[in-house]
């Protein structure tokens, strides 16, 4: 099964599964090793990186909401080319292709450093990650930047959900070779421990509907865009709604974090292998963490 | 890691407010299970899938370790919604086990307006290595019932703020002290128990005060960076999920 997901040409981007990890829930590409069968993705997405390092966010992070989660995290990283210099052997033992997130700071540092990726052998390709709140225009020098800065890989754009629907058609004329929509929304919650009101990022199955229209309507005005579904994902169905409307692959985001093997199972499902276990298997004996002491149990003889 | 499952065989009331869940079925790898390694689950039906997404982050539990049954002893905030033969989907182990130092023979344990739960997964262990035991209940901890605990170890409730009878003996006492502090504002309680040892102690050398973080835990891979700290000692921040929960409070920027 081969699938390209980016706009063709001789940038593009084939992957063996329409599903890979959204940014910001898979780190940087080693971390679920243990737990899941990489061969089974499409694609992995980095945790966001900027050129320069960035700490951690001050203050409560997490507020647990009603079926979600919001989080702010201040997008933490050591910088593009220590991000590299630690994980570029990584990558290149990585079964499936690597995307890196990129985030779009400044300007001057996005064509900086999809310069510095172009170089990097190990990386297939470039997602960029606008902030909330973008201006139409603001979007397209940034995708610009990065276009031009990247001469060998694509460029995908994951785009805010709120301004998604103004910004997709000047990012796909800047050169993008693909949309991601969208990024988790941002919302405000009380944290019930410490009683003050956090910003961040909300996920949880509610976001679900809303980019799933955000994709079908984008993909009628868009037709020859690829768009790269992505929120609420936690199902299987959950993945294939997102296929129906038009969407060429799916990220799966929070829902790698509570049920890590739900990921693998989407993935396996959608590029059609075996998502069946034995009849008579533990509910644990699944695939990438079946458990060894009954597996050696039943088969020892 | 591992995702595995597992089935709650029995349950336990050990105070008001705790109780010791019993989980069956337990994977191997589980049983070597370290003090300061924590699981992360969620309850599950007997085919694994989620029952619901509400909660939706995944518990953080704190093993007591094993018992002879090959079950493995939880303990938890007493609440109605564990039942014997609920299943049970386990990610772990996370994180590190506490590093003790060769040479401490008298550990003091703090819980300041915290579930002490952290510290008592450590009793059994300290006790077997036949290490001497203080454990300071503060604040809104000094309400646990200890009922269950050892009598070779010492218990000191203290009253609302971060004072107790003796504390400049019990400190000097120590070689090497464990605190959990309310989750609120864990930075700010940290850094009030850690002005409290330098008011009280002359030096505070390194490897001697160590804070059990406990953030939400969203992933416990170290994929979310949700639980990370920034480091006095380099720019680097350390994630609470696989590099603590312990951390020397002296390397940890607590402002």
């Amino acid at each position: 099964m081969s699938i390209c997901i980016t706009r063709p040409g001789k940038n593009a981007l084939y992957v063996s599964s329409p599903v890979m990890p959204a940014a910001g829930t898979f780190g940087f590409g080693n971390v679920y090793r243990s737990l899941l069968d990489y061969d089974t993705l499409g694609a992995i997405v980095t945790n966001p990186v900027t050129y320069q390092p960035w700490s951690p966010a001050a203050g409560q992070r997490v507020v647990a909401l009603d079926a979600g989660v919001l989080m702010h995290t201040g997008l933490p990283n050591v910088g593009l080319k220590k991000v590299i210099r630690e994980f570029g052997q990584v990558w290149a033992s990585l079964p499936c292709p690597v995307i890196v997130h990129l985030v779009a700071t400044n300007v001057d540092d996005v064509r900086k450093s999809a310069a510095t990726l172009d170089h990097v052998e190990s990386v297939a390709a470039i997602e960029l990650g606008l902030p909330d709140d973008i201006s139409w225009e603001d979007a397209q020098k940034f995708t610009t930047a990065a276009v031009r800065g990247a001469l060998e890989k694509p460029v995908i754009v994951r785009l805010p959900l709120g301004d998604a629907f103004e910004i997709a058609q000047s990012v796909a004329e800047a050169g993008a070779g693909a949309l991601v929509i969208a990024a988790p929304p941002r919302g405000t919650a009380r944290d019930k421990s410490s009683g003050q009101l956090v910003q961040g990022r909300i996920y949880g199955p509610l976001i679900k509907p809303i980019a799933l229209h955000m994709v079908q309507v984008l993909h009628e005005r868009l037709p020859d865009v690829p768009i790269i579904g992505a929120g609420g994902i936690h199902s299987i169905d959950d993945a294939r709604d997102y296929l129906e409307v038009g969407a060429v692959a799916v990220q799966v985001d929070a829902a790698t974090w509570v049920q890590p093997n739900l990921l693998e199972r989407i993935a396996r499902d959608l590029a059609g292998r075996l998502v069946t276990r034995m009849s008579d298997a533990y509910p644990d004996e699944w695939h990438a963490d079946m458990g060894d002491t009954e597996f050696r149990d039943r088969f020892s003889d | 890691m591992r995702l595995t499952q597992a089935k709650i065989e029995r349950i336990r009331r050990i105070n008001a407010q705790t109780i010791h869940l019993e989980l069956g079925l337990i994977d191997e790898a589980l049983y070597r299970i370290k003090p300061g390694q924590t699981l992360l689950a969620r309850l599950v039906d007997a085919s694994g899938e989620p029952l619901a997404w509400d909660p939706y982050l995944r518990e953080q539990w704190w093993p007591l370790g094993m018992t002879g049954q090959n079950t493995l002893l939880v303990e938890r905030p007493a609440n109605p919604r564990y039942e014997p033969g609920q299943y049970v989907s386990l990610l772990g182990p996370i994180g590190e086990p506490y590093r003790f130092s060769q040479r401490a023979k008298n550990i003091l344990l703090i819980a300041y307006d915290a579930d002490p739960t952290p510290l008592t997964i450590m009793l059994t262990w300290l006790l077997r290595n036949q290490l001497n035991v203080t454990l300071v209940l503060l604040g809104r901890a000094r309400h646990y019932g200890t009922d269950h605990l050892s009598a070779e170890v010492e218990v000191i409730r203290g009253e609302d703020g971060l004072e107790w009878d003796d504390m400049v003996m019990t400190l000097g006492w120590a070689d090497q002290l464990y605190a959990v502090v309310a989750p609120d504002d864990e930075r700010q309680n940290f850094k009030a128990l850690l002005d409290m040892l330098l008011d009280r102690k002359v030096v505070i050398p390194q490897r001697f005060a160590y804070g059990i973080f406990q953030p939400p835990t969203v992933c416990g891979t170290g994929a979310c960076f949700a639980c990370a700290l920034r480091m006095s000692n380099s720019s680097r921040p350390r994630l609470t999920c696989t590099d603590g929960p312990a951390f020397d409070l002296l390397n940890v920027r607590l402002d």
